[in-house]
């Protein structure tokens, strides 16, 4: 039991925010009383252990997406489905990368002569559509990789 | 009017990254952490609807130690968290030499938990305020809207609660 007088010079030195001032009389404190003295030392040893818990390297990157999921489970939409949904939004992302890729890569002749951007003819011809869409990524990464993969699967049926 | 019918998602952003630092501390690992993150949120988001809390970073730690705590105690009682057979894929680069293995660590989180749930929230609150997020006692005191002898009073009992919980610790060669 800590004398009642010593508890907020305890509380300092244990915050460490003991000052310069009130260093002698906390210690000669805990040099007259025993009780008070294993407080100390015991009390710097538990906040030892409890700071010995690390903390964490990665924070914030994951947070953004787990508050972004729980948007999405707030609006009815099970966790599940949103993990399906990132599924198949990465997939078609790969595919549409792949696409764009390819069409940048090796344009054909008369991907030199077509339309810049899209169009029913760019639609039909895979080729320049393909180039058009790698520009518009060029131009603009942060475009969403989802739309741009639905781009390219519906464009490719049609 | 917008303001009523959608959450502060922004405001919560500012702090998400400490209540997934409170929840990873005595969870240790990732996932178990950023689930709490998620279940923070959604209660912030439904206090937000009534009325949003004045000391948000008060009420943040406070939710997130509580939810922390309930979950070490199902986990306790035998229904394991999500991750609990998995492996920690974060790497603790940050834990100094001489911090347990990674098992005896598993049980220095098991018990700090235990200890901290035996506290009341203004003590738990204070106490990892003070060692955690390492304020002063007189930001504690202005977060928590109470005098600074009264945050000292909560932190000095905290700290003699949490002495006697980990109290078999000092026989594995750290007596004081």
């Amino acid at each position: 039991m800590i004398c009642t007088d010593f508890e907020p010079l305890l509380a300092d030195a244990l915050g460490g925010e003991l000052t310069a001032a009130d260093e002698p009389k906390f210690y000669a404190h805990i040099a007259a009383c025993a009780s008070c003295r294993t407080a100390y030392q015991e009390g710097s040893s538990a906040v030892s252990v409890l700071r010995s818990l690390p903390g964490p390297q990665r924070v914030a990157r994951d947070t953004d997406t787990v508050i972004g999921s729980a948007d999405a489970t707030k609006t009815g939409r099970p966790r599940a489905a949103n993990a399906l949904l990132r599924y198949a939004a990465s997939v078609l992302v790969a595919f549409a990368a792949g696409y764009a890729l390819s069409g940048a890569r090796t344009p054909s002749p008369q991907d030199r002569t077509t339309a810049q951007r899209p169009s029913q003819k760019g639609l039909a011809d895979g080729g320049s559509f393909r180039i058009a869409l790698a520009r518009v990524h060029q131009r603009n990464p942060s475009r969403s990789d989802l739309a741009k993969g639905m781009i390219t699967l519906f464009g490719a049926r049609r | 009017m917008t303001s009523t019918m959608t959450p502060p998602t922004g405001e919560f952003e500012q702090y998400s990254s400490d209540v997934y630092a409170w929840a990873y501390r005595l969870l240790g690992r990732h996932h178990d952490a950023l689930d709490v993150v998620q279940d923070v949120y959604i209660k912030w988001a439904r206090q937000c609807a009534e009325v949003t809390p004045r000391r948000p970073r008060g009420w943040l730690r406070r939710v997130t130690l509580n939810r922390v705590i309930d979950l070490c105690r199902s986990s306790e009682a035998g229904t394991t968290l999500k991750s609990a057979n998995q492996t920690d894929e974060v790497v603790d680069r940050s834990a100094p030499e001489g911090v347990p293995d990674a098992m005896d660590q598993a049980q220095l989180r098991a018990d700090v938990a235990k200890a901290l749930g035996a506290l009341t929230d203004p003590q738990r609150g204070v106490l990892v305020a003070k060692v955690y997020d390492e304020m002063t006692f007189a930001q504690i005191a202005t977060e928590m809207d109470v005098s600074v002898s009264t945050v000292k009073t909560h932190y000095v009992r905290a700290v003699a609660a949490v002495r006697e919980k980990l109290r078999h610790r000092w026989g594995e060669g750290d007596k004081p």
